[in-house]
């Protein structure tokens, strides 16, 4: 059993912190402006201060509150999104092992041909044709994610059928639908919470990107990923405006990342390959 | 006219793991001479493979090391000697089956791939003369058409079948001495039999040594010459196969052999031996047998040694003082 | 059958972007200017018919003609599909270059340096938002050291930040991959076997571990490579690369319908047609396959 990767689990358990209570702890509003204080460094650099600990943007907003806000979009969007994605995809996923036959057939070729529509394409297109909405980044992300979800815990299903105690059930006399909520689900949960929480720096990187390529949620809504494409016209004068929204990313979905791999090596180690 | 072919010498073998030291090989020696088959037996874990791994040297590392003793083998010290020396050892002069057929082949190289690999790695004949050599030797462990067989991949063969391109593979440089490490265990009744008796064919007319590591008396006692009984990386019994059949001296063996199902047992329960071997990472201050034994008495919490109690008869027990 | 499917689905999905003639229309055009321009592009016929025009030239391979820019989109697509697929080439080349050595030590010597460096370059190539990558890579090379350009195609040294950028995703997927394969295969009995025969520890880690450790490998890769070539939308716009995924970026902000639906109708070819070459492919690789159980 390996050790707890304790500084992950910080990483995580500070970022929700910040987004859960960012009102509360937040400097300023994020969206308040202050033009006389327009670019303003990093504290520890000179010019700057502690009233604007990480500096200001171009519009003098500051960069600590917008970050802390931001954390919120990101962190919503993936739980959110990767809920959906589980719910669907273990349902799917579930229904389609279980019944077998044509209807795991049809369900599969669905799933199949989403599996290789390139994600970031499929959610561009959505954000642009319903909106720029927040609802919409995340419906966008899990219509593009159940399927893997469905196809491993299909696979899951598919050799728990054969054990006694299904088989158990049946001879009893419990319907289906009985089972598969009693039996079955319980069994893939394992695999499901590994998954989920495997996916969940990706969903991150995915939201990013699309608020970087300027499809999320629009201005003046603090979303990291937009915040890091904004800097870019100031990044030799004003690196903190790219490099620190961009860390923040990048720390998250690392964290998340590292407490994903160690969870699977707990729960389920047969998915390695995932 | 035998000579002594291998002596081992106090072999310790441990594995360095994360729950402690894992004594797989605890001061182990034997001898084995030219055309004897020496029977390795001992429930699983208790150290048998791992005594045939340290042979080779070819322990599992890191975690596994070989950390005393002495392999002489024709002369020469085994732990002496270097990596490179080691290889041309390898195959040429001691080889070695693994238990599971299934899983001895590569999956994606040919058998006949496998089987020329085995024996151009040892010698410089040119090609044309080497997979004349590997039909010679598929032919020599009974595997019909071997021209055919030559450009089959191991999951399109039987598991008796894998055993004897495992078999020819071995046998194809002509060794001094064969570890077989439950060879038949996966295989059909009647498959064994045959690959037993294939394995006594080849050793009568060279000479082989074998020492053959298993859990089945039965087989004990229609291929070995002598039998070492192994527990908890101790031998604790060793001696001729009739001596063992007949005056086993070590609780161990008695039980082990009174649970081999016997036909004229009608009725009654099988006997079966109540617990578990210690792990090896956690052993008894004395002697290990201890939880299990029928027999014990106060000495019994001191480790015993291995003292001869019959001719060539050894045992490792208090009670035999 | 899934590209049908797929074509209802891009269909459904360009003409879902919103109407492009608001965007194309001067400000304050009047109704009549409105229309003409409607009719001009086609789009005031009913969708069905839309739907049906739109297969039945595609079928052929004319994938109609951008509202913006009124070249036939198999044009347009012909003359940016070639950059992203050199693009795409050099970053797995970049990345088979440094998965090899990288994946099989680390395997050799796990829990070493190399082992400990191939896991940080998966998990970090796996954790930072490519556009970061890319944007540092810029500031760092580029701008600050000079060493190489930072955008648009050209000679050799345009490709090498680009290239690095997507090659480290690629590589974080396959060092993984590789290791765990080989991670595995060195723990079997086969390569136990080998040992035995007399084998070299050499053709033992790269003849027969190896062989079994790239399968899984192999498939992985291919089928990044022709997502790879389609979309990379964002490594494209960082660097100012003409290719395919930047030209669907901009056409799906100018909901230029054709071209959407035309490059992504490509992107599901492409990928379908790499599948099944990997496919046959794993049949030559995997004897298992091709002698079937």
């Amino acid at each position: 059993m390996r050790r707890i990767p304790i500084i992950p689990l910080v990483i995580i358990i500070f970022f929700s912190f910040i987004a859960i209570f960012a009102p509360y702890i937040s400097p300023y509003s994020p969206y308040e402006m202050a033009l006389d204080d327009r670019l303003q460094p990093p504290f520890w650099q000179a010019g700057g201060s502690l009233a604007h600990p990480l500096g200001t943007d171009a519009l003098g907003r500051d960069l600590l509150s917008r970050i802390i806000f931001g954390s919120r979009l990101s962190l919503l969007v993936a739980i959110l999104a990767l809920f959906l994605c589980g719910v669907i995809g273990a349902g799917i996923g579930i229904i389609s092992g279980y019944l077998g036959g044509r209807v795991d057939i049809v369900l599969m070729r669905i799933a199949d041909s989403t599996l290789s529509f390139p994600i970031i394409l499929f959610a561009l297109i959505l954000m642009v044709a319903w909106g720029p909405m927040l609802s919409n980044v995340i419906i966008g992300i899990s219509l593009v994610l159940w399927a893997r979800f469905a196809r491993v815990i299909r696979g899951e299903v598919l050799s728990l059928k054969e054990k006694d105690f299904i088989a158990q059930a049946r001879i009893v006399g419990c319907s289906s639908v009985h089972i598969m909520a009693y039996h079955i689900f319980p069994n893939i949960l394992n695999t499901l919470v590994v998954l989920l929480t495997l996916q969940l720096g990706w969903v991150i990187i995915v939201e990013a990107t699309l608020s970087f390529l300027g499809a999320g949620i629009p201005p003046p809504e603090p979303a990291w990923g937009s915040m890091t494409a904004d800097g870019r016209n100031y990044i030799t004068t004003a690196w903190w405006l790219t490099i620190i929204p961009g860390m923040a990313i990048m720390l998250v979905v690392l964290a998340f990342n590292l407490i994903g791999d160690w969870l699977r090596d707990i729960l389920d180690p047969k998915l390695r390959q995932v | 006219m035998t000579q002594l072919l291998l002596e081992v010498k106090n072999l310790k073998t441990y594995f360095f793991t994360r729950r402690g030291v894992v004594r797989a090989v605890d001061d182990v020696s034997f001898r084995l001479y030219r055309g004897e088959t020496l029977g390795l037996v001992g429930e699983s874990g208790c150290g048998k493979t791992a005594t045939g791994l340290s042979l080779l040297r070819i322990v599992p590392q890191p975690a596994g090391r070989i950390v005393g003793g002495q392999i002489i083998f024709d002369g020469e010290d085994l732990l002496g000697k270097s990596e490179k020396e080691m290889r041309q050892l390898r195959g040429k002069r001691i080889f070695m089956i693994l238990q599971d057929p299934m899983t001895s082949l590569n999956p994606v190289f040919t058998i006949g791939n496998q089987v020329f690999e085995a024996i151009k790695v040892h010698s410089n004949l040119p090609k044309t003369k080497v997979w004349s050599q590997a039909k010679e030797i598929l032919r020599l462990v009974r595997i019909p058409s071997p021209e055919a067989i030559i450009s089959y991949y191991p999951h399109q063969c039987s598991g008796g079948m894998k055993q004897r391109v495992v078999g020819a593979m071995g046998f194809s440089c002509k060794p001094d001495l064969l570890i077989a490490d439950e060879p038949t265990t996966s295989l059909d009744v009647t498959i064994q039999a045959q690959y037993l008796r294939l394995l006594k064919e080849i050793q009568q007319w060279s000479q082989l040594a074998i020492i053959f590591i298993t859990h089945d008396f039965g087989i004990v006692a229609r291929m070995c010459d002598r039998v070492a009984v192994m527990y908890a990386g101790k031998i604790v019994e060793m001696a001729n196969v009739g001596e063992v059949f007949d005056k086993p001296s070590h609780p161990y063996t008695v039980a082990l052999m009174s649970s081999i199902p016997k036909v004229e047992i009608k009725e009654g329960k099988l006997p079966t031996l109540p617990g578990q071997p210690p792990g090896l990472h956690e052993l008894p201050p004395g002697c290990s047998f201890f939880d299990r034994c029928a027999y014990t008495e106060k000495k019994c919490e001191a480790p015993p040694p291995l003292e001869e109690v019959g001719h060539e008869h050894w045992v490792r027990c208090w009670r035999h003082e | 059958m899934t590209l049908f499917f797929t074509s209802i689905v891009v269909f459904v999905l360009s003409r879902a972007s919103g109407d492009p003639i608001a965007l194309m229309v001067p400000v304050g055009a009047s109704i009549e200017e409105e229309a003409r321009m409607r009719s001009v592009l086609g789009l005031d016929k009913p969708y069905t018919t839309q739907y049906w025009l739109f297969i039945s030239h595609a079928v052929k391979g004319d994938f109609g003609k951008s509202l913006r820019q009124r070249l036939p989109v198999t044009t347009l697509i012909a003359k940016r599909l070639p950059n992203s697929i050199k693009l795409a080439s050099f970053s797995m080349l970049l990345c088979l270059i440094f998965t090899f050595p990288l994946g099989v030590i680390a395997a050799v010597k796990k829990d070493s340096g190399i082992d400990t460096l191939a896991k940080i370059v998966a998990i970090l190539g796996q954790s930072m938002p490519s556009f970061l990558v890319g944007i540092l890579l810029i500031e760092i090379f580029a701008v600050r050291l000079g060493w190489t350009p930072s955008s648009d195609i050209g000679g050799i040294d345009h490709y090498i930040l680009p290239g690095f950028n997507t090659g480290w995703f690629l590589t974080a997927g396959m060092v993984r991959l590789l290791r765990s394969g080989m991670l595995e295969a060195l723990d079997s009995d086969f390569v136990n076997m080998a040992r035995i025969k007399g084998v070299s520890e050499m053709a033992v880690v790269w003849k027969h571990a190896l062989r079994n450790a790239l399968i899984p490998v192999f498939s992985f890769g291919g089928m990044y490579f022709a997502i790879l070539i389609t979309t990379s939308i964002v490594v494209e716009t960082v660097f100012s690369w003409p290719g395919l995924g930047r030209m669907v970026y901009e056409a799906i902000i100018g909901r230029d319908y054709p071209i959407i639906q035309g490059v992504i109708l490509t992107a599901a070819a492409m990928i379908m047609i790499v599948n099944l070459i990997i496919d046959i492919a794993y049949c030559y690789i995997d004897p298992r396959i091709k002698y079937g159980d």
